[in-house]
């Protein structure tokens, strides 16, 4: 069921078993895990149905040093989330993901890939992105009929993103939760203070607040934020009835560990010599006949992050910049962005004659990147003094990047280097912009991740395994505001298989 | 001295490096002495190597960027270093087949890239062994 919040009177004191705050992946997600629940659950939704530039506003914000997006244009604020904008990318996090890793400071959390492999493959179906067949080559060359580089395994590898259409969580799945009978979805209501008893550590209620000046206020057993990466942090700082310092931020970590996925373009040159079928399935994206969409990338293994102490990233195949050929030499299809010499054209012959490949023609590509981020604590979200049209303080994001990615990057690329010369398969060149212009120029995804980070110790994270806020009994966090680490892989699809665990979790506590 | 120990000296040497690849079949170890016995070795030595390479224009546009990333190496430095590679004594470079070097050379480059022994030039992720080998044609230009 809807309820327009507008249409409720000032004052208005609702009741609720669970709480969720956000209509987004997560919290549209909760709400239908939870729907055939023997209890109440009411979703709170700043916005409508349709964006609205009032609701839109409350997002906006300041950026630190680092280039970032306004914190206003990296998000969106009515039902469905940012889900309205998605680009659908969807990967899950690798098992290295997850694990304590000593050469990434702040790494490691508290539970494994296998814990969420059984809501990855549920989480797949709500976003709609095909079968669950991420690294399945053989699957993918077939449905394709292309055929991906002879990269030897536990190296570099290929390995794919499985797109959702993307799958815009308010539109989609409006229906169901219009006849959810215990779900309630309240909208144009914002939150703005999570209450507690004295001691902080139960919460009592909710504040809420209209566009218009009303407030209201919403009582549940259990509450879940579930606002995104940056408005977790903020609400929860925000939250200063018991706690100067905001809720759940006894160790001062809220906001901090603040994560994007930097991406840079042009950050190499592949050359393939025996092209073949590998641009059917590895430039730009394929889309199969049953519509099904992939993006085949390079990744480090498992086994080569471990051995080569490397951060995540992925490496995408953006186009083709030129073709050699036997007469003609070198043909130019697309400028390369890069200062050219001559010993490019130089190796490319030499390696080709050595290899017998010169009947073939080589292409060259153009790479580009997504770099795990490190998990840097001086990275965050902070509250500044301006207040937005609800009187909540706004938020600044200063995103903070540091070297390591990038050197993680360089030897990555040098590793698939390595891999296709010494297979005589291809050549590859590392621009040096790519280091020069870390992290300066570095675009980001609008992944924002961190900000509540999961840990079993109180003392490294917000929330623990069950992504309940430590010391607070019955205040949850669901998002990638949660991830103690980004990974490479976009955060969507864990998002949403984080909510169908806490789901999972939720209906536990009311089961007699 | 003798009139012959300069023959006597490079047999023996080479005789003896020939039974550390041949029994160990790892990095032969050869003990120079310096002087003109060792740059005769080296000049026979460098021929077959500048062989193996099928372009000679590309690998002395290749060499000429490798020379300063491998630390401006002079000739006998870079024979030196590609023995190591190929796993072949010196003083075997001209009695081996032209065939068997090539086959050396393949090998090395394919072990170059299972170690990691690769040197970035100019961006280009190179096998140290074609580097080296660029890097000699370069210095004979």
């Amino acid at each position: 069921m809807f309820v327009d919040g507008r249409s409720l009177p000032d004052g208005t004191a609702l009741e609720s078993d669970v709480v969720i705050i956000g209509a987004g992946a997560a919290g549209i997600t909760l709400g239908l895990a939870l729907s055939d629940a023997s209890f109440r659950v009411t979703i709170i939704e700043s916005g409508g149905f349709d964006y609205d530039d009032a609701t839109q506003a409350l997002y906006q914000g300041e950026v630190g040093a680092q280039v970032y997006g306004p914190p206003d244009s990296c998000r969106l604020r009515y039902f469905g989330g940012t889900t309205n904008h998605w680009g659908g990318w969807c990967r899950p996090l690798d098992a290295v993901d997850f694990e304590d890793k000593p050469w990434m400071k702040n790494s490691g959390w508290p539970i494994k890939r296998k814990d969420l492999d059984p809501y990855y493959e549920r989480a797949q179906m709500l976003v709609e992105a095909g079968p669950f067949h991420y690294d399945d080559i053989a699957y993918w060359e077939g449905k394709s009929g292309g055929k991906v580089l002879p990269l030897d395994r536990f190296k570099v590898e290929t390995r794919f993103f499985q797109y959702s259409p993307p799958t815009r969580f308010g539109s989609r799945y409006k229906a169901e939760l219009t006849i959810a009978q215990n779900v309630t979805v309240i909208l144009n209501v914002n939150v703005t203070d999570i209450q507690t008893d004295e001691s902080g550590q139960t919460v009592t209620g909710l504040e809420l607040k209209r566009l218009d000046g009303a407030s209201l206020s919403i009582k549940g057993k259990h509450v879940v934020l579930a606002t995104g990466g940056i408005e977790n942090a903020r609400i929860l700082l925000s939250s200063t009835g018991t706690n100067p310092k905001g809720l759940g931020n006894g160790k001062d970590l809220v906001g901090r560990y603040f994560m994007d996925h930097p991406i840079l373009w042009n950050t190499a040159t592949l050359v393939v010599f025996k092209p073949a079928t590998f641009e059917q399935i590895h430039l730009l994206e394929f889309i199969a006949p049953d519509s099904s969409r992939i993006r085949a990338t390079f990744m480090p293994s498992d086994e080569l992050r471990v051995s080569d102490h490397l951060y995540g990233s992925l490496t995408t195949v953006d186009r083709k910049i030129a073709v050699w050929d036997r007469v003609k030499g070198r043909q130019e299809l697309a400028p390369p962005g890069v200062d050219a010499t001559p010993v490019g054209p130089a190796l490319i012959k030499m390696v080709e004659a050595l290899y017998g490949s010169s009947d073939a023609e080589a292409v060259e590509y153009s790479l580009g990147c997504g770099v795990e981020p490190e998990p840097n604590p001086a990275s965050r979200v902070t509250l500044m003094a301006e207040t937005d049209a609800l009187g909540m303080r706004r938020v600044k994001v200063d995103w903070k990047l540091t070297k390591a990615p990038m050197d993680s990057y360089v030897k990555t690329m040098t590793t698939l280097g390595r891999q296709l010369v010494g297979a005589g398969v291809g050549l590859v060149r590392v621009h040096a912009q790519t280091e020069k212009e870390w992290p300066e120029n570095a675009k980001w995804a609008s992944h924002n991740i961190g900000t509540t980070r999961m840990s079993d110790d109180p003392a490294t994270g917000v929330v623990d395994a069950q992504c309940k806020v430590h010391g607070v009994s019955n205040l949850f966090v669901a998002g990638s505001s949660v991830f103690p680490t980004a990974g490479a892989s976009n955060p969507t699809l864990t998002i949403v298989a984080l909510a169908l665990r806490l789901a999972e979790y939720l209906k536990s506590q009311y089961a007699i | 001295m003798s009139e012959t120990p300069n023959i006597s000296r490079r047999t023996i040497l080479a005789g003896a490096a020939a039974g550390v690849v041949a029994i160990a079949g790892v990095t032969s170890v050869v003990v120079f002495t310096g002087g003109d016995d060792e740059k005769a070795l080296i000049d026979a030595a460098v021929a077959p190597l500048l062989k193996l390479l099928p372009d000679r224009p590309a690998a002395q546009a290749i060499g000429t960027a490798a020379v300063p990333v491998l630390g401006v190496p002079n000739q006998a430095t870079l024979v030196r270093d590609l023995s190591g590679d190929l796993e072949i004594d010196v003083a075997q470079f001209p009695a081996i087949s032209e065939g068997d070097l090539h086959a050396r050379f393949m090998q090395a480059l394919a072990r170059d890239s299972e170690r990691g022994a690769v040197v970035m030039i100019d961006g280009w992720v190179v096998p140290q062994t074609l580097a080296r080998l660029c890097a000699l044609t370069a210095a004979k230009a």
